[in-house]
């Protein structure tokens, strides 16, 4: 029973305290109470009452046009710190979210496939593959190959991630701003996380242990067979599109669950989080671009094709360890 | 499941026939709503709330404050000349809406 007013008293939190308000609020509340009586009195449980009585109560913006108040409804919503979204908006977010993910994922696979290309085609050109070119110069052709696989993959995927830029460039404020939704479709979505938890952790165990195989395989075969380089350079690209795989099942289960999570402002969004998380992508996108120019430059001066892709691992696993640095940082300032 | 977007334009005569013979409160109309719709439409408290008021100032609902026998004190409405007037006008409009849509049914 005190859920269902709790319930009320969130719908009405924002709004003016006027005569129409008030009465609004007392009649539903009312209506409310006689059909959670009526429910209980057929036997429902507490729980099962409340549920119905919170499902049938309908949408609160219906009311706010009828009663004079949808100035004030938006207004109310729209102070500095917050942004109100709608259940269309929200859905909408969430479909785009999707997209999005699907996108950066195949931009992310193009990316690797273009490192893998350049890793076999040096490693053929130096006869790692057949015995017949070794012991020779490389070929340069087959470099050249390689390099404008490379060029053209990376190409692709910067179209892709430009792309999803601009389409999801509109929700950005969601990024820095607490959102403030509907308290009805506030349940819905909580309902949708908690249906996307399953599906995330099984995205993610996969995953990892697709990656942790590649390695496997890559580590018992380099103490096994340590002079076979062609085994070794063509599981070094196995890994890589495991990698792929991989990142394209963390992205699309990640991003739905971060999107919920902006919408609710849970996990990486509540208040403390969405600031210092604004510090993180202050220096993400310099750090990032350094480190292309640091592979690019070591693989184009020493011609190392096959050696310099290591920078990347590298790179990613220090970018998680700052972050979690300046996490902790800025939550130890408050 | 009906659409909240075709039942909007009879939740007027909905609600001003089950107040024709006697005033009503908030719950028992949504009540004999949902029990004469045989639980295929319910109502929704916001829309039902949002239709008490404006067929309030429209002038064909009169709202007084009444206690039940139990002794809860609650908000009844009750129909007014007008209220009627407008019943029938709905009445007359659905049923030629009910006739027009029909020759589009097989």
């Amino acid at each position: 029973m005190d859920a269902i007013f709790n319930y009320l008293d969130n719908m009405f939190a924002h709004l003016p305290k006027t005569e129409e308000v008030v009465r609004a609020k007392n009649e539903l509340g009312q209506m409310m109470e006689d059909k959670y009586n009526q429910l209980r009195a057929e036997g429902c449980s507490d729980n099962e009452a409340v549920g119905q009585v919170i499902s049938e109560f309908g949408n609160l913006s219906e009311l706010a046009e009828e009663l004079g108040i949808s100035n004030q409804y938006q207004s109310a919503s729209s102070e500095d710190k917050f942004v109100s979204v709608t259940a269309a908006e929200g859905e909408a977010f969430i479909e785009k979210t999707k997209k999005a993910a699907n996108k950066i994922g195949t931009g992310i696979a193009a990316i690797l496939l273009g490192v893998i290309s350049i890793i076999f085609f040096s490693g053929y050109a130096e006869g790692t593959f057949s015995p017949t070119l070794g012991g020779g110069e490389p070929n340069k052709i087959y470099i050249a190959v390689g390099l404008g696989l490379l060029f053209i993959l990376v190409a692709f995927a910067v179209y892709l991630f430009v792309m999803t830029g601009i389409t999801t460039e509109k929700y950005e404020i969601f990024e820095k701003k607490m959102v403030k939704l509907d308290p009805h479709y506030k349940l819905i979505i909580q309902e949708a996380k908690e249906n996307h938890r399953p599906v995330l952790t099984r995205k993610i165990s996969i995953g990892v242990g697709l990656i942790l195989l590649a390695v496997a395989a890559l580590a018992v075969s380099g103490i096994l067979s340590e002079d076979n380089e062609a085994l070794l350079i063509s599981l070094v690209c196995v890994l890589l599109a495991t990698v792929g795989v991989s990142v394209w099942l963390f992205l699309s289960g990640g991003m739905i669950q971060s999107a919920y999570d902006k919408l609710l402002n849970e996990g990486d969004y509540t208040l403390e989080r969405r600031k210092s998380e604004s510090v993180v992508q202050r220096w993400a996108s310099p750090y990032w671009s350094l480190v292309v120019v640091v592979y690019l430059a070591w693989s184009f001066i020493t011609a190392d094709w096959s050696k310099s892709w290591i920078i990347w691992p590298i790179a990613g696993v220090s970018f998680g360890l700052i972050s979690t640095i300046i996490h902790a940082a800025t939550s130890s300032k408050q | 499941m009906i659409s909240s977007d075709v039942i909007r334009g009879y939740t007027d005569i909905i609600i001003l026939y089950l107040l024709m013979d006697e005033p009503g409160y908030g719950y028992e109309i949504s009540r004999k709503i949902t029990d004469r719709s045989q639980g295929l439409y319910t109502m929704k408290e916001t829309t039902l709330y949002s239709a008490f008021n404006r067929l309030e100032s429209n002038g064909y609902l009169r709202s007084f404050s009444g206690t039940e026998t139990g002794g809860k004190t609650r908000t009844y409405y009750e129909l007014t000349p007008q209220g009627r007037i407008h019943y029938q006008l709905k009445k007359d409009e659905w049923i030629v809406t009910k006739k027009v849509v029909d020759q589009f049914i097989k």
